[in-house]
């Protein structure tokens, strides 16, 4: 039996790896626990290594994602947001990559995932989520919030200084949140567009501002904004080394980065003997670079090829290339891949709103029917981790 | 500086004593893995006998099997190293039971061996993560010291912990 007298500091370090709900429960163990796990949570070395630590868990490394869905018949029969907004769920599934070897089933759990209780006005399914270290951003229209769910906490940002009726209309399509480490400071960017007419046909504009937690306040950030003649799409945010990455769709394909540090945007070229027609082009994070998913939106059965960027810190213009490193398929029912995990497994949605595994090294193919039981559309998922990182402080000078 | 922390490729042997009498033959690249061996062959130098009062045998040689997995692994410095140093650790604490986890990360701890002491942490920590308050008191032999209602009150704060 493990014995009472454990010196403080061997009772840190099993305290920096336990889940928050864990460390708040076991505040009811004594006087002397209750004392240490208060002092330590609001400890902000505490919070940091309790925060390195989720990745450096060997013993039971997992992934953790959260996904926004809704059922499809609802959606379909009744489009209003009002009544859109209380059938959608968040649910999270967590995938163990603990079982080792390439033949076995990865272990996974899918939750209803809970957030503390939000402003009515935010709308799941049109707001856009992002996540870092433990915090979600959410944003939709003018309502931007972070939150803490592992800690039920949650904040409201200031208002934006791009709203609607701002400039002759500016829609924020994608929302980033991440982690300025030069700065210590938390970043939130805004990206969305403006409409505008010239010779009689409509235009638009790129235009973006940046929060700082530091600064607490909101800025535009002043950037070559790209000029389109369609409506573009902007692509959910990928966030790899202190820079944010989106792609956009408007006729062509164009990526664009934001440095959170030096706050400036760049355009990214796309390889260059890219297979222009009816390609999707999808961001995402391989090897801890960032990658592209090229594939056919609609050809079956689907090929994804892999293409992970040199690392060329922030994307000088014409400085990066783009080697190919993965060419996966034939594949069958695949609608889209979504992100890689840990271990080389690639998360890809099904044709029927399911979600699928795919291990890179060794091809196999798994269904995580946990999910694909309830017949359910994605509208977007982000990763997640169980951090200790309060927003509640937010104002405050964080030391 | 002494001229010991600086070259690897001295096999010298050092004699370690543990509290009841067991001695270990190690070379000092293995057993200065652990902060406080270290600090004594640089404070101590010449020492080639150290007496560890505080550490029972059957436990020094646990740490020290860690110690020597681990200096083995670090010589060769290709890329799987990691994965293998991963691995070996998993099957290192896999079937500890609680008694030996408990005195091993006692060993550990005293030695100052940080990183075995964070692995057996992690290992203790994924035991009892799901455990009930009561489970948790009965487990680390701790009796609630607080005044009557005073737990509810702490309980009731933090419900959503006990969901």
């Amino acid at each position: 039996m493990i014995c009472c007298d454990l010196p403080e500091e061997v009772l840190e370090e099993i305290f920096s790896w336990l889940p928050p709900e864990s460390l708040f429960r076991f505040k009811c163990v004594s006087k002397s626990w209750y004392a240490l796990i208060n002092s330590l949570v609001k400890n902000p070395e505490f919070v940091n290594k309790h925060l390195r630590n989720i990745e450096n868990n060997i013993l039971s490394p997992y992934t953790c994602l959260v996904f926004c869905c809704a059922t499809t018949a609802y959606t379909r029969r009744q489009p209003q947001r009002k009544s859109l907004r209380r059938d959608l769920l968040l649910r999270s599934l967590t995938v163990f990559h603990n079982r080792g070897g390439y033949g076995s089933d990865p272990n996974c759990v899918s939750e209803v995932f809970r957030l503390p209780t939000l402003p009515s006005k935010l709308n799941f399914a049109r707001a856009s989520g992002s996540h870092c270290n433990g915090i979600i951003c959410l944003a939709h229209d003018e309502t931007v919030v972070l939150c803490n769910p592992a800690l039920k906490e949650w904040t409201p940002l200031p208002k934006p200084c791009l709203g609607d009726g701002n400039g002759g209309g500016f829609w924020a399509r994608r929302v980033g949140f991440g982690y300025d480490s030069r700065a210590d400071d938390y970043k939130v960017v805004r990206l969305g567009y403006e409409g505008f007419r010239r010779d009689e046909v409509e235009h638009y504009r790129t235009r973006a501002e940046v929060y700082s937690m530091r600064r607490d306040s909101w800025r535009e950030v002043e950037f070559d904004g790209l000029e389109l003649v369609c409506r573009p799409l902007i692509g959910k945010e990928v966030f790899c080394k202190g820079v944010f990455y989106w792609s956009i769709c408007a006729r062509k394909n164009i990526i664009l980065s934001f440095d959170v540090f030096d706050e400036v945007f760049r355009r990214i070229p796309l390889p260059n003997n890219l297979p222009v027609t009816e390609e999707e082009v999808k961001l995402t994070v391989w090897n801890d670079s960032v990658a592209l998913f090229l594939y056919h939106a609609i050809e079956i059965p689907k090929f994804i090829e892999v293409w992970a960027m040199d690392d060329c810190s922030a994307g000088v213009k014409d400085s990066c290339s783009w080697i190919k490193k993965l060419c996966i398929g034939p594949l069958l029912d695949i609608a889209e891949p979504l992100t890689f995990l840990k271990n080389d497994e690639l998360l890809m949605k099904t044709k029927d709103e399911g979600l699928i595994l795919f291990n890179v090294r060794s091809q196999m193919l798994r269904n995580l029917t946990i999910i694909q039981s309830v017949n359910r559309i994605l509208f977007w998922e982000i990763s997640y981790v169980k951090s200790l990182v309060s927003v509640d402080g937010r104002r405050q000078s964080r030391s | 500086m002494s001229s010991s922390s600086t070259t690897t490729t001295t096999t010298r042997l050092l004699m370690l004593k543990a509290s009841d009498g067991v001695t270990f033959e190690v070379e000092e690249a293995v057993a200065t893995k652990l902060g406080a061996i270290n600090n004594m062959v640089e404070e101590e130098g010449s020492e080639d006998l150290i007496c560890l009062p505080n550490v029972n045998g059957k436990f020094l040689g646990m740490v020290l099997e860690w110690c020597k997995k681990h200096a083995n692994n670090n010589t060769n410095s290709d890329k799987g190293n990691d994965e293998v140093n991963k691995w070996w650790d998993k099957e290192f604490v896999m079937d500890l039971d609680q008694n030996t986890l408990y005195h091993l990360l006692m060993a550990a701890d005293y030695l100052s061996g940080t990183e075995l002491v964070d692995l057996l942490t992690e290992k203790v920590a994924s035991m009892i993560r799901g455990k009930k308050v009561e489970e948790i008191r009965e487990t680390f032999k701790i009796k609630s010291d607080f005044l009557p209602g005073q737990e509810e009150e702490i309980r009731k704060k933090n419900s959503w912990a006990f969901e």
